[in-house]
Formats: structure tokens, C-alpha cells, sequence
């Protein structure tokens, strides 16, 4: 969980970073269409992340199992 | 190694794909020209451009009935933003007139006045075409989210690959009265709708930036909504049933029956009654042989799809491992 | 296959369902009411395509109620007697046939009860034939993939909910394809324009009896 947020915490402060007229910081603004591009990327990172989270739950609560 | 080379190929695909989907620059376009006509006399225009590269000696031209008209002066603003100043003279040959700067063309014509049998000094020469270099097209209303096509429509690919494996298993459930068998494709048809759930989100994102909408009535997108409710129905029909052999069966026999009636509900039943689509390849709409620069499209696409399909599958032999533990546990 | 056990069993059915004369009237009274919900509801006339529209999706909720029950009076012991005697692929191939039969019945029936509520204007530049067969062609459709739906939600031992959302997505294509034809009929098209519908339908009609004839033994297989 510790890596989790720490990962987050990288990731907006990398995105904070950006937003001052490079490529990117234009893509998070709204240029060009190139948000859509980051939201399609991100939706998609986002799901694949919460689908590996109900694995870990899954697998998690099949090990508590095991150990009883 | 063995048994591993296809997750590593599914990863270096992706990995590929991505980096080149995100990173191959759009080809330069005309976004804008401060003109929407021309008269006889002297015109001054303002092209803006898209990642082009302006400069005082670019080329401009308009073209007019086959022949070419130079500007007399150009001038760059910046590297997207050019001024070129025209002698227009009276009596050309087309009331629509197109710019040219650089080699690239505006796609909007501007309506001409006082026609006649052409430029009497027969114009300036044609310009040179561009050389191509490997870019992505710049497509008018599409711009940089064509790079979506690397991202949202592999989904699509990776769920009906999912569900075709899915049949598979359930082909050999029934041939065989396997439990595991049965195991596998409900396994598959789990992953693939979450490929079918992400690809209606970045569906909705991405049409709402080019059509204006989360939803419209489309045929690829009522075909999408019917996936989704065919494989919750199901899921419901396992969840309703206890004896695990009578489940394997009735839900292999719906998942065949299901997945042929889809495949011919998404790929025929839309030739046969020709509707339109608002989709690229449907109903007078260009499809991916009709860009120029289809090539570079495909060769990003295709191992893009390749990765999404084998990642859905790794997604899927990982989740039907669980499976299987869980049912060792509760044995 | 074997025609001659199929045309016993499908006479069987018959024999079967006569005796059965509450369940043809519960059918009838299903459609009446729904076709004078609709005509309460709507007071005033539709436009030929609202007209189409409504007709089908009524047709389509007295279809799943009409075939619910197809497979759902077999008892245990009945259904263990008939399969010992015949093949299962007989017995679905003659199933679907008095499925496709009844539907052509309810179905005229419908259309009649329709008309007779909501008006035949929409009707006015219609090509009469095409639109009844495009209605019998769409009745012999529902049957054809409802039957197998129907054999599963019986067997599931969960009536007509199940058989619903089991049914509604599937049945999708059909009923695009049928409400299509009927409304190109209304408007009174040339039937050489209309041909490729009709043919879609067909074969649509025969992949899914084909499947049916496929899967239906692993069905009842225990």
C-alpha cells in the first residue's frame, strides 16, 4: 500500500510538473486533442490496475484460507 | 523459459506499440487560412499550421482549375504561423481555390470571384510533393487522438479474442464434461469483459471528443452494448445454477450458441442492411485502405493488437489459476 | 434425423398442446392486453415507423411468454420416458417446428388485434403480402431462437425471468433484421429490393435451428 501511494504521489507531482508548456503539460491541458489521448491511456491503465487489485484481494483472502 | 516466451512477447509488443503510438509525431497539417475568399487584386492570407515548421522561404501557392499561383512574399510569424501576400488576378478558371503552403493543402477551398478561361501568364510552376517521412496522418476533427486507434480499438480485438477462447473451452466442456474445461471459459469470458468495459469507456471519451457524444446510435456501439449484455446473461445463468456439471453444460451450450448468433450480429447483419456508421470503414466513411499513410497506421496497430490479445490471455490463465486454487481449497 | 419420428413427435405436440386449451387462451388474452395497453396509451395515430416498431416489441414480449412454457411441462419422469423413446435431435428439431407453428399462428393473430386497435394507416402504401411474410418470416424467427433459450431456462429450473435476460440479447439480430423488412414492406418497396432481408432472415433462421439441432443432446444429457 506504501509503494501504492508513494507510486500516486510520483505521478501527480510529475503531472504538476509538467504543466508548463512542454508536450505534455499542453497534452493535460487540452491542446490538440491530445487529452483524450491521456484519458483513453489512463482509463485503460486504471482498469487493468483495479483488476489487478481484486486479484491481490482474491488471492489474499485465499492465503488467510490456507494458513487456517 | 518454457511456456513463458509468449507473456514476454506480449509485453515487448506493447511496450512497442505504446512508445511508438505515443511517440511518432502527426504528419504536419493546415488547421487554418484568415480567408474564406478571393477577390482580384492583392490578398494577404494568415495560414496557421500544425506542428509544421514555417519559415520565410516556405513555399505558398493556390491552386485554381490546374493551374498554380504564387505568393509574392512570404513571411513567418513563427515556426505554425505564416503571413503570404498574393497579386490575385481577375479571370481564373474555379470559384474554389485551394491554399498550398509547404506542399500541404488546406482542405477548405475559398470561393473565388470574377471567373474566366484562366491566368493569362499560365501561373507558376506545380509544387513539389513531400517527401514522406514516417508519420502519423492528420486527420481534420481526429487531430493527435488518432493515437487512440492503438489504445481503444485493441480492446475490442483482446475481447472478441477472449470470448472466441472461451468458446473453444466451452466446445471442449461439452465435448469432454470437464469441469476444468468449464473453468477456463468462464475464466476468459471474465477478462474479456474487462476489455469489453474499458473499451466502452475510452469508446465514450473518444467519441465524445469527435462526434460531440458519450453515446450515439452507432452499429459498432449497439454491437458492443449486446456483448456486453449476452456475456452477463451469462454469468447469470452459471450464477443460477448449483450442480457444477449441470452448470458447465448449460453454460457452455449458451456460450456457443450465443457467440455464433453475436459474431453474425456484429460482422453480417451490418453489411446486409448497409446502415451507416459513424465508424472509419462503414457506411461512406473512409476506412484504413482509404488513408494514404495506411502503412504507418498498420504496422504500429497490428502488433498493438497482438499485445492487448496476449496480455488478455496471460489475464486470463492467471485469474483461472486462482480459480483452480480456490477450488482445491474448498475440496 | 429421421423425418418420420420427427413428423410423430411434432403431431404428438399437437395432441400435447390441444389439451392444453387455457394456455392458447392465457397466449391470446397476453397479446389483447398488451396490444390495448399500447393503444391507451398511445391515443392518436403513429407514423409508419412507431407504428412497425411498436408492433414487433409486442410480438417479441408475447413470444417469450408464448415459448416460456414450451419446455417447462416436462417433469421429470415425462421427459425421461420421451427421451428413452426418441433421439433428443428429433424431439428439438420437432419442438421447434410446432414453435415456429404456434408463432405464426399468435403472430397473424397479433398483427390481426393490432390493426384492429391501432388503425391501418400505417398500412395505406404497404406491399400487403411482403409485410405478412416479413411477420410470418419474423414469428418462424423468434421460435427458431427462442426454442433452444427456452429448453435452457427450463432446465436451469428458472422460468421466464431467466429465459428473458438470456433471450433479449440474443434474439437482437432477428429482430433488427425482421423490424427492417417489415418497415421497407410498409413503405411499399419493389421485392427485389427487399429480397436480400428476406434471404438474411432465412439464413438466420436455419444457422440458428441448426445450432439447436447441435446442442440440444448435450442438453439432456445427465
Amino acid at each position: 500500500m506504501k509503494t501504492f501511494i508513494t507510486l500516486t504521489l510520483l505521478f501527480i507531482a510529475c503531472v504538476a510538473h509538467a504543466q508548463d508548456g512542454t508536450p505534455v503539460g499542453d497534452a493535460l491541458t487540452g491542446n490538440s486533442k491530445l487529452n483524450v489521448v491521456v484519458a483513453v491511456v489512463g482509463v485503460i491503465v486504471l482498469g487493468i490496475g483495479i483488476w489487478m487489485f481484486a486479484m491481490d484481494r482474491k488471492l489474499s483472502r485465499m492465503e488467510k484460507r490456507m494458513d487456517k | 523459459m518454457k511456456g513463458w516466451w509468449w507473456k514476454v512477447l506480449a509485453v515487448v509488443l506493447l511496450l512497442i506499440a505504446s512508445i511508438a503510438a505515443l511517440r511518432v509525431p502527426l504528419a504536419p497539417g493546415i488547421l487554418n487560412v484568415s480567408k474564406l475568399s478571393l477577390s482580384p487584386g492583392p490578398a494577404e492570407l494568415v495560414i496557421t499550421g500544425y506542428s509544421t515548421r514555417f519559415d520565410d522561404a516556405t513555399q505558398v501557392l493556390i491552386a485554381n482549375g490546374g493551374q498554380y499561383l504564387c505568393a509574392s512574399r512570404t513571411k513567418a510569424i513563427d515556426a505554425t504561423h505564416l503571413n503570404a501576400y498574393f497579386e490575385v488576378p481577375a479571370g481564373m478558371r474555379d470559384d474554389s481555390s485551394y491554399v498550398i503552403a509547404d506542399g500541404m493543402a488546406f482542405d477548405t477551398p475559398l470561393y473565388t470571384d470574377s471567373l474566366g478561361s484562366g491566368m493569362a501568364d499560365n501561373g507558376c510552376a506545380a509544387p513539389a510533393p513531400r517527401t514522406k517521412a514516417f508519420l502519423f496522418p492528420n486527420l481534420n476533427r481526429l487531430d493527435e487522438s488518432i493515437r487512440n486507434l492503438f489504445f481503444h480499438v485493441p480492446m475490442w480485438f483482446a475481447m472478441i479474442a477472449l470470448m472466441g477462447i472461451s468458446v473453444y473451452h466451452s466446445i471442449r466442456t461439452l465435448a469432454s464434461n470437464s469441469l476444468e474445461q468449464d473453468r477456463k471459459a468462464a475464466s476468459a469470458v471474465h477478462v474479456g469483459l474487462v476489455f469489453c468495459a474499458l473499451g466502452l469507456v475510452t469508446g465514450a471519451l473518444w467519441a465524445r471528443s469527435t462526434w460531440g457524444d458519450f453515446w450515439t446510435s452507432d452499429v459498432k456501439l449497439n454491437g458492443a452494448a449486446v456483448t456486453a449484455l449476452i456475456y452477463l446473461a451469462y454469468l447469470v445463468l452459471r450464477g443460477s445454477i448449483a450442480d457444477p456439471y449441470k452448470r458447465a453444460r448449460l453454460a457452455g451450450i449458451y456460450n456457443i450458441f450465443a457467440f455464433v448468433l453475436l459474431v453474425l450480429f456484429l460482422f453480417v447483419v451490418p453489411r446486409l442492411n448497409a446502415v451507416d456508421s459513424l465508424h472509419p470503414g462503414n457506411g461512406g466513411n473512409s476506412g484504413f485502405n482509404d488513408l494514404d499513410l495506411d502503412n504507418r497506421l498498420r504496422v504500429v496497430f497490428y502488433p498493438a493488437v497482438l499485445g492487448w490479445i496476449l496480455l488478455g490471455a496471460w489475464m486470463c490463465e492467471l485469474r483461472d489459476r486462482a480459480a483452480r486454487a480456490a477450488e482445491h481449497l474448498d475440496r | 434425423m429421421n423425418p418420420r419420428e420427427v413428423a410423430h413427435l411434432f403431431q404428438l405436440e399437437v395432441a400435447l398442446d390441444l389439451r392444453q386449451r387455457a394456455a392458447w387462451g392465457g397466449m391470446l388474452l397476453y397479446v389483447v392486453s398488451a396490444v390495448y395497453v399500447a393503444y391507451l396509451a398511445v391515443r392518436g395515430t403513429l407514423g409508419t415507423a412507431t407504428w412497425n416498431a411498436l408492433f414487433w416489441i409486442i410480438l417479441l414480449f408475447a413470444a417469450f411468454n408464448a415459448l416460456a412454457r414450451s419446455f417447462q411441462r416436462e417433469d421429470g419422469g415425462r421427459q425421461l420416458y420421451l427421451y428413452t423413446l426418441a433421439h433428443p435431435r428429433n424431439v428439438v428439431l420437432a419442438r421447434a417446428l410446432y414453435n415456429a407453428a404456434t408463432m405464426v399462428v399468435l403472430s397473424l393473430l397479433s398483427l390481426l388485434c393490432y390493426v384492429l386497435f391501432m388503425g391501418s394507416g400505417a398500412m395505406a402504401k404497404a406491399d400487403l403480402a411482403q409485410f405478412v411474410l416479413a411477420v410470418v418470416l419474423g414469428g418462424i424467427g423468434f421460435a427458431a431462437v427462442l426454442t433452444l433459450i427456452a429448453a435452457i431456462a427450463a432446465r436451469a429450473g428458472n422460468g421466464i425471468g431467466l429465459m428473458a435476460i438470456l433471450g433479449f440479447p440474443i434474439v437482437l439480430p432477428m429482430l433488427l433484421l425482421v423490424m427492417r423488412t417489415s418497415k421497407l414492406a410498409l413503405d411499399g418497396v419493389a421485392f427485389s429490393v427487399n429480397a436480400t432481408y428476406f434471404g438474411g432472415i432465412v439464413l438466420l433462421d436455419v444457422i440458428t435451428v441448426t445450432l439447436a439441432w447441435l446442442l440440444f443432446p448435450y442438453l439432456w444429457r445427465d
